[in-house]
């Protein structure tokens, strides 16, 4: 792959430069207690088809107590006692089909120490597949 | 970095806007004993055509083969009995090339699977960006 140049192709600007496809946001979950811990689910069925291999950003939000932020997933966070996982937040691409068409899919998990459900999800959706060939 | 305007904004960034220079992919096969109740695994990568110095981005995706699920690493999942299920994770570390006679970039990726077996097997996809392109990142190969 040739760097930019100022023989500049298509792919230059099409294959190389990812560019933002859809946004949104997710503040619907579904909730199911796990032992000690709450599950919360949720999935969005993109407009992209599956054969693209998007690449996927997802943001948890949270905000209270005069703070609010924005983290990158995928993460985990500890309960200070030691007593274990307090939050553990990750998601993974799939593929459904819709019509005919098989469209990328992203499936969020967040497992929490508490049942207070989680407030937003932000996530992006780039053009220029992390892969060639059919994944999802 | 220079400032390309007095008044920057983010859409007048040109020179910030992430490139993908470099995508590549691997597979890996757990085969280790179970531990514990637990398979490992590992891949290295080399990217040879990138400095250490670069300082790029890197996003990896891993397809696990047996769920047909596609995380973007890391990542640390749970089973319903709030234990670890399938942690990934990858570092980056500078590796002396003899034949470029440079350091390039040695991409780790491992992953560890609870109640999994010796031969499962995960796709590993790399795509590094940089925003640095006018700078010598790249190595010549000639």
């Amino acid at each position: 792959m040739n760097p930019e140049t100022t023989d500049k192709v298509m792919g230059d600007t099409n294959s190389y430069l990812p560019r933002v496809l859809q946004k949104g946001v997710v503040t619907s979950f579904t909730q199911v207690a796990i032992s000690s811990r709450y599950k919360n689910t949720a999935s969005v069925t993109t407009k992209v088809l599956a054969s693209n291999n998007p690449l996927v950003d997802c943001y948890l939000y949270t905000s209270g107590g005069g703070t609010s932020a924005v983290i990158l997933m995928n993460y985990v966070t500890d309960n200070p006692d030691g007593s274990g996982f307090s939050e553990s937040a990750h998601y993974y691409l799939d593929s459904t089909t819709s019509n005919g068409k098989v469209y990328a899919r992203i499936n969020i998990e967040i497992v929490k120490s508490t049942s207070t459900l989680p407030q937003a999800i932000y996530y992006v959706v780039y053009s220029t597949g992390f892969s060639d060939g059919a994944v999802l | 970095m220079s400032i390309e305007t007095t008044d920057k904004v983010f859409l007048d960034a040109n020179q910030d806007k992430p490139r993908i220079i470099y995508k590549t992919s691997g597979t890996i096969t757990t085969d280790n004993i179970p531990v514990a109740g637990w398979v490992y695994g590992g891949l290295t990568i080399y990217l040879n055509q990138l400095k250490i110095s670069a300082k790029n981005v890197i996003d990896i995706y891993v397809k696990d083969n047996q769920t047909s699920r596609t995380y973007r690493i890391p990542v640390l999942t749970c089973n319903s009995s709030n234990q670890y299920l399938l942690n990934i994770t990858y570092d980056i570390t500078g590796f002396l090339e003899p034949s470029l006679n440079n350091r390039v970039q040695k991409l780790s990726v491992d992953v560890q699977s609870r109640g999994g077996s010796t031969s499962d097997t995960f796709s590993v996809y790399v795509v590094v960006y940089s925003t640095r392109i006018n700078e010598n990142i790249l190595i010549d190969n000639a």
